[in-house]
């Protein structure tokens, strides 16, 4: 290929146009092993480890800062468990939100990661490669079946051996959680196995198909412990079938409170002393590491993080240079080329020997360099609302297209909305955020020439008619207390609300809800996703993932008061309808 | 095969004694064995020698002495033979006692490169000039500590002269042990001009004893900010991690 033509393939595929790996599941850019090398050995010895004594209590920590490839190195964890004969299993795990709910978030998200798809099927998920070996061992068979689905005589059979093995080895082991896992074999019965490993209320239909109790007749206090007991069992299970589960926390700058930092304490510390077979890894920055986190953990936590602490470092001249060779090389058409073509290898060697630059960093040098030697003019500058709307816009089509990853959350969603109601055109300050029970958001409104009038907002995405008929009672309580307030009940479409004769007391609430003026908003899959989306752009913004060309063309971080520009300017009204539905709802005047 | 011949002739030797200086700050050493410093050379480099794993150390060491230059030099331990920062067998023990203070004597001896016969000599000589101080445990196990007059006298020549020194001692008085120091904190403890500071942190950064970091710029004041550090191409640095030797 001559060099215009393949000048040319550059201008169509510019490989430094993004710095920011997001989600080590969909990580699309190359590695470049000698990267923080030492780091990922670090890990992966402690990985096989946790492999050899699945009881050995230990956690990992890796500080890096901005750029530095913290979600990068994970993404490599996966990569190499993907490659190894004894695979380890993974969990990405964003921030936290409701501390009340530590441990079934823990459970949700662990058991959300684990039905991931790893390949191009979706049958292929690290759960299904766990339950394939206990029918292994269950069936005496030699060979892992191709289909995981067996007849009903065989299944019984199996059943009976497994629960029999596995209650001799693990006698903690829950024998409700072994019983469903199981039943995962069983094609009709597999949905429902999901939602109740993922601590979803199930309706009754599906509760007796699995014959497990109801869970709304539990509390909060008892919901925590099953999820607990859960994750346990799990722990048993991955230690017998030796793929100890690698659980990394990131983007922990998002927790805010003190009680959203303890929670996570609470995570590790269990997951350390607790579970077996499960290793946890936190990733910070190194300063909020030093200067803010640690001293709020218990400090059994963090010294249990420390023992294995890694620091990322910033890349010698020749990790730059292999940084952008992988990268060209990843551009289609350019495998066979020369390797670092167009660019003068002296010349950039001399760019990169002026210190240790971050990946980040060198990647956005490299971008500069490119664009010059395509003779295109600077990027015009991108404004951060646009930067934000595109980031925006990417991050809602990753949800739309895996929505099954980004289950109900009732803390996501009181997030999404909390932005908005402060920082949309209401500009409200939420009076109540989440410290009721159900309350999401309170906060008092002002229409003109109106007086003041109060508001609520509850989020619900419980599946229990009684757990959905109490939210429903505290919502007209509120009527009741306020004639003139105004109620707004919010939930995710995905959490049905079966219309009568089925639910007939809470169908009977609901109607009456409406006829106090209460509002109902039921998010359908685009709009929720909209709001997942903010919330975890929100997240992004804090951990300064999102940049823009700075003074003399160098990147900077967007900054909060620009997040929530674009939160006034875009995010509400019709530019992007994200909340169109409590717009109209608070539009309307109540009874 | 002549032609291949000339052109590596025609080739420059490459500047190793610069490419392990490098590795030894990346690792945080003052020196590593033969076959790991080998390992970390670069395949261009080890092309260019012809070093390959199969050779032995000593030849290994034959090829790669000559190179060596001013800064660098090979220490024969008890096991092993090593290459690492040129010291005298006095500043190798006085540098780890420093660093790790009430360290055995036993334990000082295993980790440096030294045989024990040269290893017993200089301690012997630090401990009668008092340089280094020996006090014994509850279990009557020896521990080494560098005299008071020691630490002093390091403190003085870091202030007078040695400004890597010194802003390398007000990263540890400041960090505590932490690797993330921000920048401002250090200007505040060394009575500085800008230009000076700015100097010794570039001469840092060229030879990798030192990391920048950017940072949360939201949460900092107008002065914190101006005391951090911008390069030449205006990005803003606001931590800094040491992670080669002074």
């Amino acid at each position: 290929m001559d060099p215009d033509a393949r000048l040319d393939l550059f201008r169509r595929h510019n490989p430094f146009t993004s710095s920011s790996v997001g989600d080590p599941w969909e990580a699309t850019y190359p590695d470049v092993p000698s990267i923080n090398e030492q780091a990922f050995r670090g890990l992966w010895q402690l990985i096989e480890q946790k492999t050899r004594s699945p009881a050995l209590n230990c956690a990992g920590l890796i500080l890096g800062e901005v750029g530095s490839g913290k979600t990068h190195l994970l993404g490599r964890i996966l990569t190499q468990s993907k490659q190894t004969r004894f695979p380890c299993a993974f969990a990405y795990i964003q921030p936290l939100e409701d501390p009340e709910q530590t441990y079934r978030y823990l459970l949700r998200e662990v058991m959300v990661n684990l039905f991931h798809p790893m390949e191009a099927s979706p049958q292929a998920t690290q759960f299904r490669r766990l339950v394939t070996k206990v029918f292994l061992e269950g069936s005496h068979a030699r060979q892992i079946p191709s289909r995981l689905a067996v007849t009903p005589s065989t299944f019984a059979a199996i059943q009976q051996r497994v629960m029999r093995l596995l209650s001799t080895a693990y006698p903690a082991i829950s024998r409700r959680f072994v019983h469903v896992v199981l039943q995962y074999a069983v094609l009709e019965r597999r949905t429902a196995v999901m939602h109740w490993l993922t601590g979803q209320v199930l309706d009754d239909a599906d509760a007796a198909l699995l014959q497990v109790p109801d869970r709304a007749q539990l509390s909060a206090a008892s919901l925590e412990e099953e999820a607990r007991h859960l994750l346990t069992s799990l722990g048993f299970l991955l230690t017998r079938y030796r793929q100890p589960l690698v659980i990394c926390f990131d983007r922990l700058e998002n927790l805010e409170t003190d009680e959203q930092v303890h929670a996570l304490g609470k995570m590790v510390e269990f997951l350390v002393d607790k579970a077996q077979a499960m290793l946890p890894m936190a990733c910070f920055r190194g300063m909020q590491w030093e200067e803010k986190f640690r001293h709020k953990l218990n400090q059994h936590v963090s010294s249990r993080l420390e023992t294995n602490k890694f620091e990322l470092r910033g890349c010698a001249p020749e990790q730059a240079l292999a940084i952008v060779r992988s990268r060209l090389a990843a551009v289609p058409g350019n495998q066979s080329a020369d390797t670092l073509f167009p660019f003068d290898p002296e010349e950039l060697l001399k760019t990169f020997h002026l210190g240790l630059y971050s990946p980040r960093r060198v990647i956005t040098l490299a971008n500069q360099r490119l664009r010059q030697l395509l003779d295109e003019e600077p990027l015009p500058p991108v404004s951060p609302a646009q930067k934000l709307h595109e980031t925006f816009a990417s991050q809602y089509q990753a949800i739309v297209r895996d929505f099954e990853r980004y289950q109900p959350d009732r803390g996501r969603l009181r997030r999404a909305l909390e932005l908005y109601i402060r920082y949309g055109p209401l500009k409200c300050v939420p009076t109540e955020s989440g410290q009721e029970k159900y309350i999401d958001v309170a906060t008092t409104m002002r229409r003109a020439r109106g007086p003041a009038v109060p508001v609520i907002f509850l989020i619900d995405v419980e599946q229990h008619h009684a757990a959905v008929g109490a939210c429903l009672s505290r919502a007209l309580a509120f009527l009741e207390d306020e004639p003139a307030g105004r109620a707004v009940y919010i939930r995710d479409a995905r959490c049905p609300f079966p219309p009568p004769p089925t639910w007939e007391a809470t169908n009977k609430k609901l109607q009456l809800f409406k006829e106090y003026g209460g509002r109902v908003v039921f998010l359908d899959a685009e709009q929720a996703a909209r709001w997942y989306a903010l919330a975890l752009l929100s997240y992004a913004v804090k951990e300064q993932d999102i940049a823009v060309a700075g003074p003399n063309n160098t990147p900077r971080p967007v900054t909060f008061e620009e997040f929530t520009a674009f939160i006034e300017q875009e995010i509400s009204g019709q530019k992007t309808p994200t909340f169109q539905d409590i717009e109209e709802a608070l539009a309307t005047t109540p009874r | 095969m002549h032609t291949r011949v000339l052109i590596m002739a025609q080739q420059p030797l490459p500047e190793i004694e610069k490419d392990i200086i490098r590795v030894l700050h990346q690792r945080g050493k003052d020196y590593l064995t033969v076959r790991q410093i080998i390992a970390s050379l670069s395949t261009r480099v080890r092309q260019q020698l012809s070093l390959t794993t199969r050779h032995t150390t000593a030849d290994l060491l034959k090829k790669i002495t000559p190179l060596l230059g001013e800064r660098l030099q090979v220490y024969r331990g008890p096991t092993s033979t090593y290459i690492g920062q040129r010291r005298s067998p006095a500043d190798l023990i006085l540098h780890r006692v420093q660093q790790r203070p009430g360290i055995s004597p036993k334990q000082l001896g295993m980790g440096l490169p030294l045989s024990k016969h040269n290893y017993l000599t200089a301690l012997n000589a630090l401990l009668g000039t008092g340089t280094v101080i020996c006090t014994f445990k509850d279990n009557h196990m020896p521990m080494l500590h560098l005299s008071s007059n020691t630490l002093a006298k390091d403190r003085v020549q870091a202030s007078e002269g040695d400004d890597r020194s010194a802003l390398h001692a007000a990263y540890q008085a400041i960090g505590q042990g932490r690797s993330f120091v921000r920048i401002h904190r250090l200007r505040d403890a060394l009575p500085w001009p800008r230009a000076r500071f700015e100097r010794v942190l570039r001469e840092l950064l060229a030879d990798y004893t030192v990391e920048l970091h950017g940072g949360d710029p939201s949460v900092m004041t107008e002065a914190e900010l101006r005391d951090s550090f911008s390069d030449a191409d205006g990005m803003l640095y606001i931590a800094l991690s040491w992670r080669g030797q002074t």
